[in-house]
């Protein structure tokens, strides 16, 4: 398998290049899972933490805020190290580690932010992706500025007007949908 | 309560009058409950907008599941081969127990379905100006790689004599729950000589007998699948032994 540095990695992250995120996947998901493991949780666990810190260091790339000074392995450990802790808090289980061996930095003060906004809005994506292809049609080109008029021709609704309504239905549908699930409260 | 939505998001969309649109201000500096509803409002659309975040984890959770679940590999390589009307590489990826039920004591032939049917998706990149050939086929795939099946349904249909539409057909309609539909695009895979997808089809074409209740041929079908070197023997061993 190639071996990619630091600075290809965080380019391909950006550039949500497979081959990369493949790469590094094999390279160091081991390493997280046994720490998250170790330390009260289990494969599942692993997988969303190291999936999360992720898409923290790519929320952090997109905003040009990331600077490392350190390998990939440590800084991605460090991400993952944080938002397991916070998850032991939240499960009030008590958050000391009892293995802890890889060597961690401290982060940027916006990464606790960042990774509590990247919380919720993977709850709210969790819900869109689940909603009904017409629904999520409509709300992706609403997103976009398309006119009513427009969508209900694509969607080849009768009228804007019932566009409009469908729009609405849908978006409720969502907000329900994530008001229902336990972890929004807590995210609040 | 429907009312002060509705008040919200079209706020947001600014689709009200200078007078509504103050008075909806005015809640949002007032009332704390009404405020927290126009956040979250605010952040679902914002949420909805990142498109790249969301084929992100797309990504990241098809190569979690390529490498810790049965994986079919990546076939990038026969693909560009056989398949050159398409300059698109394909790594096939099977989802694992998504479709779980809770209770599992009970399994008939619509549990089993859903305890074994995983959807199978497809990362693949398009290389631009090397695919006018077929745009059906390449469209057809993008639109089921973002799960817009019925879509996926129109365009992959017209392609009759490929086996990788046929089988991202056959899927597709799994997925809208069309199974004869869905058994007849498997059963043309199945015709054609050995293929890519025989073990795939063979299987999901299974699953579809069990979901339209033609358990004769469902047997038939899985013990075969259990009698080869199929991937899927082991689970068509298991199902067998619960139909019986």
């Amino acid at each position: 398998m190639a071996k990619y540095n630091v600075e290809e990695i965080l380019e391909g992250i950006r550039q949500n290049d497979i081959k990369i995120l493949q790469y590094v996947y094999r390279t160091f998901y081991s390493y997280i899972k046994y720490f998250i493991i170790s330390n009260s949780g289990n494969d599942d666990d692993a997988r969303d933490i190291f999936q999360e810190a992720l898409v923290v260091v790519y929320r952090k790339l997109a905003e040009d805020q990331l600077d490392i000074n350190c390998s990939f392995k440590t800084y991605i450990y460090s991400v993952s190290r944080l938002l397991w802790l916070k998850q032991l808090e939240k499960r009030k289980i008590k958050n000391e580690l009892s293995i802890d061996n890889e060597s961690y930095v401290e982060l940027e003060d916006d990464t606790k932010d960042l990774s509590e906004q990247n919380e919720k809005y993977g709850l709210y994506q969790k819900y869109f992706r689940r909603l009904s292809e017409d629904c999520r049609k409509v709300l992706e080109m609403s997103f976009e500025k398309i006119s009513l008029k427009h969508i209900a021709e694509i969607m080849g609704y009768k009228s804007e007007k019932y566009a409009k309504k469908r729009k609405f239905q849908c978006k409720e549908r969502l907000i329900n949908e994530i008001k229902n699930d336990p972890k929004f409260k807590e995210l609040l | 309560m429907k009312q002060q939505f509705e008040l919200i998001e079209r706020y947001i969309e600014g689709d009200l009058t200078s007078e509504e649109a103050k008075s909806v201000e005015q809640l949002i500096a007032s009332d704390p409950d009404f405020k927290n509803e126009f956040n979250l409002r605010l952040d679902v659309n914002k949420a909805i907008g990142e498109k790249d975040i969301m084929e992100l984890r797309y990504k990241l959770s098809m190569i979690h599941r390529q490498e810790t679940a049965h994986s079919i590999g990546t076939i990038r390589y026969l693909f560009e081969k056989k398949w050159h009307l398409v300059a698109a590489s394909i790594t096939i990826l099977v989802i694992v127990g998504s479709f779980l039920l809770n209770n599992l004591n009970n399994q008939g032939p619509d549990q089993l379905f859903e305890k074994y049917y995983s959807s199978e998706n497809a990362v693949f990149t398009t290389r631009s100006g090397e695919n006018s050939e077929n745009s059906d086929l390449t469209v057809g795939l993008q639109k089921f790689q973002k799960q817009y099946y019925n879509e996926a349904i129109n365009l992959l249909k017209k392609n009759h004599d490929n086996v990788v539409s046929q089988y991202y057909l056959g899927i597709s309609y799994i997925e809208t729950k069309q199974f004869t539909e869905a058994k007849a695009a498997f059963h043309y895979i199945l015709e054609q000589e050995s293929n890519l997808f025989t073990e795939q089809a063979q299987w999901y074409k299974g699953l579809c007998l069990l979901k339209l209740d033609q358990l004769d041929e469902a047997k038939q079908l899985f013990t075969s699948i259990m009698n080869s070197n199929s991937i899927y023997n082991n689970n068509a061993s298991e199902i067998l032994k619960k139909l019986d």
